[in-house]
């Protein structure tokens, strides 16, 4: 239904441009009413009495022609006519004028048309300065009814009827008998107050609209600005802490070299029957080994290896603080998956990610996290459901974009993990239901693996 | 700009309009009669409406004002005739007057014209009054005219800015006295003028 093609607006603009020119038939009570205060003003030479009966005629004339100016506006959008474009304009002109002249041929109360020409300009003219947003027809609704109002009193300015305005029957009916009754002071002075009150009034209501929304509009550059501002700085400060670690965990080698020498050279001097302490070397030496290979991993993104799906998850589990937690995990692993051929650090820091981000949801209400990894045809996939809160379908789109965060965290968790995956010629799916479950959905290639070992 | 193409075209239309409107009403100047040397009605007076306009209570007003006996009868009929010894019409077409008094234009129409005959069989004189026809320019309101100016002794109208060239040639053509006055309480001078 926001969308003004909608069957319910060109519906909407049937019916408030055939009910509008019922307007004359279907208030036949009212119309009589006019006539007959015109005429016991006449006969009461009672002005104020006259000045009450204008007022009932500027009513019955605004709800007329406002149901069917806005019907207009309703078909015209529904037409599928960007209201922006000066085509809208003359459909919308067109057939505003036709409904006026059909009006004529329905009923010879003959309505000027010089007035309804006046109050298109004046509304085509101020809707330019209307924000075209969500809420344009309401606005436009509104800027009518005062513009029709303004332009309404028009018709009753005695001046004015020289020009071509007020040439309908209740019309000079009401001046000719103000002319009698007032020699025309009356008319001469109300009508241009008030067809001055309500052309002001519009004026400030556009003004007052077009400047709210110039000012939403700054206030969401501003935001806008902030944001970049923002993820700017975050991926700063993250290529300093990747420097850092980098520069760290290369300083690390060093050391670990060190002690790689000092302790061959102390194994030497172990004796020969003193199994025991040769055991400790064997299980230091290789502790430095699997050491070696993690700064390995860390500082080279491409080094790969084959590790199978249950080593992985062990490795991603052991790095979970998960004690004292109120949250059931269950583990699926097919026997079908193949080793993955994978950077193991880097790759179990996404899945830890990905869990992470579950548990923080999870850690005071409780739940429960399913990790399955299984083969799919050519592909190894891994899926992590949780029955937490869910993410909001619109914020759904915006989960990979740096520094994009609910919890306030810095943003930087997901996208970190799509890029490792995507290093990995992998891919990666999160679907939520708000309230239900999210499942994040990793899926890996087996052919890279292939490719990479020949 | 373009979008202003529309607005302005709207406000030139308007202008041109009014424009045309002052240039037909500069310049135009009728030399008539300001009253009738000589009175050509008697008392009493019908005063009926041709179209139904809220017009006819207006001339009732005029002839309380100037002490006349005259009475209004919107719907008066021919045969309602026979107690006056002049006629006066208040021609305009009123959508809304004839709705209100539940009557067609056609009605209305053969109703006048009966009222016509009436009066020009019983040689009564018929007075017109034509207070708005600039503003009530319609095509029944000139019906009527048609239909009443050939009977008509006197017509009595506002002056107008444009004037009626159509209704100028009516009134040459059938020999009509007329008076064309500013306002509306201009028109007692020469409504009296018929009767004193």
């Amino acid at each position: 239904m926001n969308q003004p093609t909608h069957p319910f607006w060109g519906t909407l603009g049937i019916v408030l441009v055939f009910y509008g020119m019922l307007i004359p038939a279907l208030t036949m009570d009212w119309s009589m009413f006019i006539y007959e205060e015109i005429e016991h003003s006449l006969y009461e030479e009672d002005s104020g009495k006259l000045l009450v009966t204008a007022f009932a005629y500027i009513s019955r004339n605004v709800i007329m022609f406002t149901m069917i100016f806005f019907g207009t506006l309703c078909l015209t959008r529904f037409l599928g006519v960007r209201i922006t474009t000066v085509r809208f304009q003359v459909i919308f002109t067109a057939l505003s004028l036709t409904a006026v002249f059909v009006l004529n041929i329905l009923y010879t109360e003959y309505y000027a048309y010089l007035p309804h020409i006046l109050t298109i300009g004046v509304l085509l003219f101020f809707s330019n300065y209307l924000p075209k947003q969500r809420y344009f027809a309401w606005t436009f609704l509104i800027l009518l009814i005062l513009t029709t109002i303004s332009v309404q009193w028009l018709n009753l300015i005695p001046a004015l009827s020289t020009y071509g305005f007020g040439t309908n029957d209740l019309a000079v009916s009401l001046k000719t008998v103000d002319e009698f009754l007032t020699d025309h002071n009356l008319f001469r002075t109300i009508t241009l107050v008030f067809f001055l009150i309500f052309f002001i009034i519009a004026v400030i209501f556009t003004t007052l609209i077009h400047l709210f929304n110039k000012q939403i509009t700054t206030l969401k550059l501003y935001q806008a600005q902030g944001k970049e501002l923002q993820r700017t700085r975050n991926d700063l400060i993250e290529s300093k802490v990747y420097q850092e670690m980098h520069t760290l965990v290369h300083d690390l080698k060093t050391p670990l070299v060190a002690i790689e020498g000092l302790l061959s050279l102390m194994e030497m001097k172990v004796k020969a029957d003193d199994h025991k302490s040769k055991s400790y070397f064997t299980r230091i030496n290789q502790s430095v080994v699997k050491m070696k290979e993690m700064i390995s991993d860390i500082l080279y993104e491409d080094i790969r290896k084959h590790i199978t799906a249950e080593e992985l998850l062990d490795y991603v589990m052991s790095h979970l603080n998960t004690d004292d937690l109120p949250i059931d995990f269950e583990i699926h692993i097919s026997e079908d998956v193949p080793p993955l051929y994978v950077n193991k650090i880097r790759f179990s820091r996404a899945i830890s990610n990905v869990l992470e981000n579950s548990m923080i949801y999870l850690h005071e209400r409780g739940g429960k996290i399913t990790v399955e990894i299984y083969k799919d045809n050519d592909n190894s996939c891994i899926r992590i459901e949780d029955n937490g809160p869910g993410i909001e379908r619109a914020n759904l789109v915006h989960i990979w974009q740096e520094g994009f965060s609910t919890k306030n965290s810095s943003g930087i968790g997901l996208p970190f993990v799509k890029r490792v995956v995507e290093s990995h010629s992998g891919t990666i799916k999160v679907s939520s239901e708000p309230g239900s479950h999210t499942i994040t959905t990793i899926t890996l290639p087996q052919n890279t693996r292939k490719e990479a070992i020949g | 700009m373009k979008k202003y193409t529309v607005p302005i075209l709207c406000f030139i239309i308007s202008l041109a309009v009014i424009g045309q409107h002052s240039y037909q009403a500069s310049g135009q100047s009728m030399y008539m009669y300001p009253n009738l040397p000589a009175p050509i009605g008697k008392e009493p007076i019908l005063i009926t409406s041709a179209g139904q306009t809220v017009e006819g209570g207006i001339v009732h007003k005029l002839s309380q004002q100037l002490h006349l006996e005259a009475e209004y009868r919107p719907r008066a009929l021919a045969t309602d005739l026979y107690e006056y010894q002049t006629l006066v019409i208040v021609t305009g077409y009123s959508y809304n007057g004839l709705l209100h008094k539940k009557r067609k234009f056609n009605q209305e129409q053969e109703r006048i014209k009966k009222l016509m005959d009436e009066a020009e069989a019983e040689s009564i004189p018929v007075i017109i009054f034509d207070l708005d026809l600039q503003y009530r320019d319609y095509e029944e309101t000139w019906s009527i005219l048609e239909h009443t100016i050939p009977y008509a002794d006197y017509f009595i109208g506002k002056r107008h800015d444009e004037s009626p060239e159509k209704l100028l040639e009516m009134i040459h053509e059938h020999k009509v006295k007329s008076t064309f006055v500013n306002e509306i309480e201009d028109m007692k001078t020469p409504f009296n003028s018929v009767f004193r």
